[in-house]
């Protein structure tokens, strides 16, 4: 047994545990109740949960050294994480991806990608994103919303970089990269919005240095 | 005349009809103190939602994603896509020439792969052919901490060595470069 579940364990017992409801606080400061046991899928929130836990533990020994128990028993009921990094519109997604992997564990991502596993990834992705986007899929609104799926997929990276969800990391960088996958330079910077900012005598000594890569 | 432009203008239904009448009838200064003023009125409206979302727009992956995760993107990607990526910008150039994570994947894969160390040696280059553009570079191989010998010529295999593809070799392995070329 871990440290951490050891610390856990002995301030409340596992059930309990378990059944205890976080708050996930975003940056705009609204709170998403969310079971311990799927917040947990974060490293993050595991890591300020286990500390917090700790420091409770190590208050109630005082309190009770000192026979003043019930002045910090209040701590206990703190089951409010900030997300000062993650906005709501995100943090949503996040714990839509976190019960889903809970529900269904993701399989890890093959690398180098396959078109075979990006569709599994297409899958769980479009349901992340569409359990918490109610829009309609017109044509006249796709493009809009290509762009905008685009900035949500970036902050989404982010995100789970923050609170450390490797599953989900994995899941938005494989994302990504198949958007990267078969482009011409020229489409991934319009898609991207990268600036060639290459001297074209630049750009054509790079492009020499990458013939000799080429498969005969 | 003038009735012509400014129909043109009632009649616009979209900010894009407009783009030419604004880069005819605007100049640049101007319509950099316009957006600069537009800006700081979001600003003092504190419209942070709106801000983020100009940001997102309008910023390239490189200012918005932070580099290891650009190079975790490219960890999905096979190892033929990295030329095409080199040649997008110069920070992702800077990226792609200075990152070992990027093979990392090919350790993992491999187990049996992970021991092994190769030497890389250039050799057998005659300068003429170096001078020429396009010369194409062969590998061969002998074996795992040995050494592989790049040639320009695919018909001198030298005793003990085998062909391999350059897609199929771990260039992550290598950890000892040796030049004995002459120029």
């Amino acid at each position: 047994m871990s440290k951490e579940e050891k610390a856990a364990n002995e301030s409340g017992g596992l059930d309990e545990e378990e059944q205890i409801e976080l708050q996930l606080k975003s940056q705009d400061s609204i709170s998403f109740p969310v079971k311990k046991d799927i917040a947990m899928h974060s490293a993050l929130i595991k890591t300020i949960w286990s500390a917090r836990n700790r420091i409770i533990k190590t208050k109630q020994k005082i309190a009770c050294l000192k026979l003043k128990f019930n002045e910090t028993t209040g701590d206990q009921t703190e089951t409010e994480i900030p997300l000062p990094n993650v906005r709501s519109a995100i943090l949503k997604r996040v714990i839509s991806f976190m019960e889903h992997h809970h529900e269904s564990p993701m399989k890890e991502i093959e690398k180098p990608l396959k078109s075979s596993n990006m569709r599994e990834v297409m899958q769980v992705f479009l349901k992340i994103n569409n359990n918490n986007n109610q829009r309609k899929n017109t044509s006249t609104n796709k493009n809009k919303n290509t762009k905008g799926d685009q900035e949500t997929l970036f902050e989404l990276i982010l995100a789970a970089n923050y609170m450390d969800i490797k599953p989900l990391l994995d899941l938005t960088c494989a994302k990504v990269a198949s958007m990267l996958k078969g482009k011409t330079p020229e489409q991934i910077r319009k898609q991207f919005n990268i600036a060639n900012d290459f001297t074209p005598e630049e750009e054509e000594a790079v492009r020499a240095e990458n013939k000799w890569a080429e498969d005969s | 005349m003038h009735c012509h432009v400014a129909k043109l203008i009632d009649d616009a239904v979209q900010q894009k009809d407009l783009l030419v009448l604004l880069a005819e009838l605007v100049e640049l200064h101007e319509l950099k103190s316009l957006l600069k003023e537009k800006l700081n009125k979001i600003l003092g409206h504190m419209e942070e939602e709106k801000i983020r979302k100009i940001y997102m727009r309008v910023s390239s992956i490189d200012r918005i994603l932070p580099n290891n995760m650009k190079l975790y993107i490219m960890s999905y990607l096979e190892a033929g896509s990295y030329p095409i990526l080199s040649i997008l910008s110069r920070s992702f150039y800077e990226l792609l020439i200075s990152s070992p994570l990027l093979f990392k994947t090919f350790k993992k894969k491999k187990k049996s792969q992970e021991r092994e160390r190769y030497t890389l040696e250039l050799s057998s280059f005659i300068s003429e052919k170096i001078s020429k553009e396009n010369v194409k570079l062969y590998l061969q191989v002998k074996h795992a901490q040995e050494i592989i010998k790049i040639s320009y010529s695919p018909t001198i295999i030298l005793p003990g060595f085998r062909e391999i593809s350059r897609s199929q070799f771990p260039w992550n392995c290598i950890r000892r470069w040796q030049l004995t070329g002459t120029s």
